[in-house]
């Protein structure tokens, strides 16, 4: 009897033992949620002599990241007007365009989009502070005129989108988050792309590297360039041929409207006529010239900081002022042709073709 | 025994009255040091691109930007020796924090003053020697110039005879390291020691020679005898606040 008790017990706890091996088993085969998707982390290149490039830790770039900026930026799904970004920045003009005539009737040159991920303003007068939230200004009714209704069904029916939405940042339905979450996104994933367009394969670039010389023209132009014959490099300083700073440089005494600069952000009445100041690579490729694209070619602009600047005009950078500058720089023809000779050295054609840039469509 | 106790305790007080004289001159124990460095306009406050300021030329004149090196900062003991406290530094007038220089430890002690240069020595005066920064790149002077960084950028705007003009005052190449030392007691004692130093703009353009736009230029890069003034002038423009 003790025997057969104990064998029973032995029973019972084999079955609980089974029940509960059983019971696991159940529970590992109940679906879990989805894993979150992890991007790939992206290290920008960094050309040999540059700073380290200025990448915020809410948008950092991720290969899935940019395979997606890259499709949007070419993709007019993102407007109600066949626009995508693609259309006012052409590769073969540096990411540029020729002018743009907004909706007030005022002017605007489009600045290329190159090495940006080294900017630290954005847009002619410094209006946003982090490149990512600049194609946020493009979901206007001047720009993609969206409907983002439409442009969520367009996305949802898509046969690539949701799932490169997904791995870029994890999320699982584009219809499920908000408009403006959609849009944020969307401008961090074109950023993403922009951040690597980067040209540093012009002839000056292989000059400093000691890899080919200037012709007798363009080393004339560079010494014009480089120093206060023209000084051009004090705003315009190696390697990205920008100083990352607004400043006047003379082109108006009266400024007004979209005109007036720097000032419409700053409220300061001392930043009155500050712009960026452009990089000039590429310049060749990026007419017309000057925030308001009043200049159509490189020989119009050479001759303003010869013979046109306003040096009586408010808050002018004291280099434009410089003795004599009242008089002009007295560039001869010469010189003039040399100096345009060396800034077209800082053309990167390579930029246009290169296969990771390109289209994908 | 009594021998041995005897030269025992001599050389416990022997120890401990070194100790105590050691303690008059720097002592080897650390103290923390930060340097503050601001800027002014005699006993004016800069502000950035107001024509409140009169310099010793007599010209009202606006200041838009003061870029410059700190660089081989050494405290200067009591027997005129020094120790080396910085390498260099990029201020911006316009940037207080790039003025917030943590310099580490410092032995403690008591000391005379401070020497330091505006500018960088030839052996970092080098073109794109320096980390490939912004504010590193935006000092370059260009290699037809003789290469190698700005060691000042102080621009601005003066009135002449009712008219603005601009001046940019820029020093650079190897000449013209500006090295100056500025007297003051300066005693380091426990935990974070902040010395505030301020550059005085007006200092610029006076002592030992008036600096004159007019005169000596309002644009010294390309003047030898401009950039040699404003050197000469640069050695008192620290001082200890």
């Amino acid at each position: 009897m003790k025997k057969t008790l104990y064998l029973s017990f032995a029973l019972m706890l084999l079955i609980t033992g089974i029940s509960s091996v059983s019971c696991k088993k159940d529970a590992e085969e109940t679906p879990t949620p989805e894993a979150p998707y992890t991007p790939t982390p992206y290290t920008l290149r960094v050309p040999t002599g540059w700073s380290t490039p200025v990448i915020p830790d809410f948008n950092p770039t991720t290969v899935e990241g940019i395979r997606l900026g890259r499709m949007l930026f070419y993709d007019d799904i993102l407007s109600m007007n066949g626009r995508s970004c693609s259309s006012c920045h052409h590769p073969d003009k540096s990411y540029s365009t020729p002018l743009f005539i907004t909706s007030g009737g005022e002017s605007i040159s489009v600045p290329p989009l190159i090495n940006l991920a080294w900017n630290t303003d954005f847009e002619w007068y410094g209006q946003v502070a982090h490149m990512d939230h600049v194609p946020l200004g493009d979901f206007t009714p001047e720009f993609f005129d969206p409907n983002m209704d439409t442009i969520v069904a367009r996305m949802k029916a898509h046969s690539l989108y949701p799932r490169y939405f997904n791995e870029a940042f994890n999320i699982k339905d584009v219809a499920a988050i908000s408009s403006d979450e959609l849009k944020l996104k969307a401008s961090y994933a074109i950023i993403q792309f922009v951040r690597t367009l980067i040209t540093d394969s012009s002839k000056y670039d292989r000059v400093m590297r000691h890899e080919t010389a200037f012709t007798a023209e363009e080393m004339h132009g560079s010494a014009i360039y480089y120093t206060e014959a023209g000084d051009c490099f004090h705003c315009h300083g190696t390697p990205l041929l920008t100083n990352n700073v607004m400043t006047n440089n003379g082109l108006d005494t009266v400024f007004t409207g979209e005109n007036r600069g720097y000032i419409n952000v700053t409220g300061r009445l001392t930043d009155l006529g500050k712009f960026s100041a452009p990089t000039l690579r590429n310049i060749e490729l990026t007419a017309p010239y000057m925030h308001d694209g009043r200049f159509q070619t490189l020989e119009e602009v050479i001759e303003f900081y010869n013979s046109g600047v306003h040096w009586n005009s408010p808050n002018i950078d004291p280099i434009m002022t410089k003795p004599f500058k009242e008089y002009g720089l007295m560039l001869s023809a010469q010189d003039k042709a040399d100096l345009i000779a060396f800034l077209k050295t800082f053309t990167d054609t390579s930029i246009i073709h290169n296969p990771e840039y390109i289209s994908p469509f | 025994m009594k021998t041995y106790l005897f030269v025992a305790l001599s050389l416990v007080l022997i120890i401990s009255s070194c100790k105590k004289d050691e303690e008059t001159t720097p002592s080897p124990d650390p103290s923390t040091l930060n340097i503050q460095v601001s800027h002014a306009v005699d006993a004016n406050v800069l502000y950035f691109d107001s024509l409140l300021y009169t310099n010793e030329a007599g010209y009202d004149y606006a200041i838009s930007r003061v870029w410059y090196y700190l660089s081989n900062v050494r405290i200067i003991r009591s027997d005129s020796s020094e120790i080396k406290i910085l390498d260099y530094r990029f201020i911006d007038g316009s940037r207080p924090t790039l003025g917030n220089i943590d310099i580490g430890s410092v032995a403690k002690g008591s000391y005379i003053g401070l020497a330091y240069c505006i500018g960088l020595d030839s052996a970092s005066n080098q073109s794109y020697s320096l980390p490939a920064t912004t504010d590193n790149q935006n000092m370059e002077w260009p290699d037809g110039m003789g290469g190698g960084y700005h060691f000042l950028k102080f621009e601005g705007h003066f009135v002449d005879s009712g008219n603005t003009f601009g001046f940019a005052m820029h020093i650079g190449t190897n000449n013209y390291l500006v090295n100056g030392k500025l007297w003051a007691p300066i005693t380091l004692g426990d935990g974070v020691n902040t010395l505030n130093v301020e550059m005085n703009m007006n200092e610029w353009f006076k002592n030992p020679a008036v600096y004159d736009f007019n005169m000596d230029g309002n644009y010294s890069m390309s003047s030898m005898m401009a950039m040699e003034k404003l050197m000469m002038n640069g050695a008192d423009v620290l001082k200890i606040k």
